[in-house]
């Protein structure tokens, strides 16, 4: 019984910090700059396939992971001057925009690559033991990787200066154009962050799924409910988010068919959502 | 939040009656050149292409319910399909138990009534509470809730058939020897409620109604300060949108398949595609973007779809930032061009 809990346990923190991983450069997009980024989906699915081509040819999981912001992060930089800046008094029209992006990646990817399956063979298989309970090394490691990058990233965002420059610029763009910093240059940072964060995300959980062109879509209703379920724009908003939807995801999938409970938790979000529209954590 | 989102800076589309003949003819030729192409159409196409044009009207009454959501609520649903869906498992599940005439009709009013009733039901949860909940977050819960209807139409297999849809229920028929099978039969149907739905819409959106709804799109404090209830307002809208989405999806059922691919973002993003490429706020432009979109892709089938796929999402991104009145709008400007 105990080891059962524990499991249940571990499992729910290792989806929690998977969809915390998925869901960060969502937040970071939406919370920043108020955008959201249909094409979010197709930009982890991007970083997968990244990891696909460096491991084809190079041999290396880790460099793929390397490599995987960085080539993410230079397509949001096009998608933020292309696209995005033209849009920032149009909310809706950006998600229009963005979901265009969105096509543009997955078809582009099944153009380059096919649009059959791939696989990327895990970097560190095997389990390990916690307490009376044997769990896969590499679903831990991704706990551990979670945890570091969001500390990273509450590091940048509150104690150095250019993450001091977004969240005035989050606060007051006028007021903080005033005080001479350039909103358009921080709002182009902003989005290329988010963009490399869903790249790394998907080259950390290409190991874990079946890589194919359709693969982030899975993901994206969730992604979308952990940001708002926890409350846009605060890091720890996104944790509780994380907790609740991955957490609920396991619970409901331990009583109920896997379906059922997927759709369960996202009925729970829907039901947050109505009631408390700027999430539970703020 | 409590303000609706401008769903793009057109400006406002105040219909002036015309007055000389000349205008008079301007106005009319369009209607009667589209009416005889429906009627000519299934005088002339092979049977396969009058299929395919039942299916893509279906699409296009689809694309001009989610139209009207967005332009006269100010709302894009980004999981519109779910209705489309809800409307065929309805109809297709109908059929299942009761087959017939009467299972015919009960399926599309319940088609009808299970789409208004649903969008009234989430829209009275979203526009009427204290605290409103639109724009892009009306966008994300749509989302939500097609995937949610998704998950269960493919959990629920005892029911639903999971995965694999729903095939094999019996023909719907609308008189007892007059089965909705074959080509021409659907079509007629289809074709019939397309116009009736435009038309009625159109009259709809002339009246108090509709005008007060612009109203409050273009300016929603100023509207509610003359007693324009605004959240009221974007429940009518929803549920009509729902009705008739649902009526779409009924209408798709002669083709003698549901699948669950109805309720994917997949489709919904067709729908979406269709809509604003087509010209938003202008009803028939969801019609010309489904049509249009729906025969080059067929047309273009095989090893070139990706590359189709492909180019429609730039077209998608260019339309949204340089042309935001789609087709709809480069014919308007042609014959304004042609006029002058």
């Amino acid at each position: 019984m105990a080891a059962t809990v524990l499991t249940q346990v571990i499992n729910g923190l290792s989806i929690a910090s998977i969809l915390i991983l998925i869901a960060l450069g969502l937040a970071v997009i939406f919370g920043l700059l108020g955008v959201i980024n249909l094409a979010h989906a197709d930009l982890f699915m991007t970083g997968m396939y990244t990891v696909v081509l460096v491991q084809g040819r190079a041999g290396s999981f880790w460099l793929g992971v390397l490599a995987a912001p960085l080539v993410v992060g230079a397509i949001g930089f096009v998608v933020e001057r292309g696209v995005v800046q033209w849009l920032r008094d149009r909310p809706l029209d950006t998600l229009l925009a963005t979901l265009g992006v969105g096509i543009v990646l997955r078809e582009g990817v099944k153009l380059l690559f096919g649009a059959g399956y791939r696989q990327v063979a895990n970097p560190l298989p095997g389990n390990v033991a916690v307490g009376p309970v044997a769990y896969p090394i590499y679903r831990l490691l991704l706990i551990a990787i979670a945890v570091a990058i969001l500390g990273a990233l509450a590091g940048w965002l509150y104690r150095t200066a250019p993450g001091l420059r977004l969240r005035a610029m989050l606060q007051d763009r006028e007021t903080a154009a005033a005080y001479g910093i350039d909103p358009d240059r921080a709002s182009l940072f902003a989005f290329i962050v988010g963009a490399a964060l869903a790249g790394l995300a998907g080259a950390l959980m290409s190991p874990l799924v079946t890589v194919g062109p359709d693969v982030g879509i899975i993901y994206l209703a969730r992604a979308f409910m952990v940001v708002v379920v926890g409350g846009v724009g605060s890091l720890l908003g996104l944790v509780g988010g994380g907790v609740i939807i991955g957490g609920g995801d396991t619970l409901a999938g331990y009583f109920l068919n896997p379906t059922i409970a997927n759709a369960a938790v996202l009925m729970l979000a829907v039901i947050i959502l109505r009631f408390r529209p700027g999430g539970l954590f703020r | 939040m409590n303000s609706i989102d401008t769903p793009h800076d057109a400006p406002p589309r105040v219909t002036v009656t015309p007055r000389g003949t000349v205008e008079r003819v301007w106005v009319v030729v369009p209607h009667v050149l589209v009416l005889a192409f429906l009627i000519a159409f299934p005088l002339l196409a092979s049977d396969y292409q009058v299929g395919l044009m039942t299916q893509f009207l279906t699409f296009g009454l689809l694309a001009m319910s989610l139209d009207l959501l967005g332009d006269r609520a100010g709302l894009v649903s980004f999981g519109h399909g779910a209705w489309f869906g809800l409307g065929a498992y309805t109809l297709a599940l109908t059929l299942e138990h009761l087959p017939g005439v009467g299972g015919t009709y009960l399926g599309f009013l319940l088609a009808a009534l299970i789409g208004a009733a649903s969008a009234a039901l989430l829209g009275s949860q979203l526009f009427l509470g204290r605290q409103r909940v639109g724009g892009v977050y009306f966008g994300i819960i749509t989302l939500a809730v097609a995937a949610i209807l998704q998950l269960v139409v493919m959990g629920w297999s005892s029911f639903t058939g999971g995965s694999n849809g729903l095939y094999g229920f019996a023909t719907p028929e609308l008189a007892p020897e007059l089965e909705l099978s074959g080509t021409r039969t659907p079509y007629v149907l289809t074709a019939t409620v397309c116009i009736l739905i435009y038309y009625g819409l159109r009259w709809a959106l002339g009246s108090a109604l509709g005008l007060s709804l612009l109203a409050a799109r273009q300016n929603p404090r100023r509207a509610e300060g003359v007693g324009i209830p605004l959240g009221r307002f974007q429940l009518i809208v929803f549920s009509i949108a729902g009705a008739i989405a649902g009526i779409a999806g009924a209408l798709y059922v002669p083709a003698g398949f549901v699948s669950p691919d109805l309720f994917g973002l997949t489709f919904s993003t067709y729908v979406i595609v269709w809509m604003v490429l087509g010209g938003r706020g202008t009803l028939i432009g969801g019609f010309l973007g489904a049509i249009g979109l729906s025969e080059l892709e067929t047309a273009l089938s095989g090893s070139f779809v990706t590359l189709w796929l492909l180019m429609v999402g730039i077209l998608l991104i260019v339309v949204v930032l340089a042309w935001p009145r789609g087709a709809m709008g480069a014919l308007a400007a042609v014959t304004r061009a042609v006029r002058s």
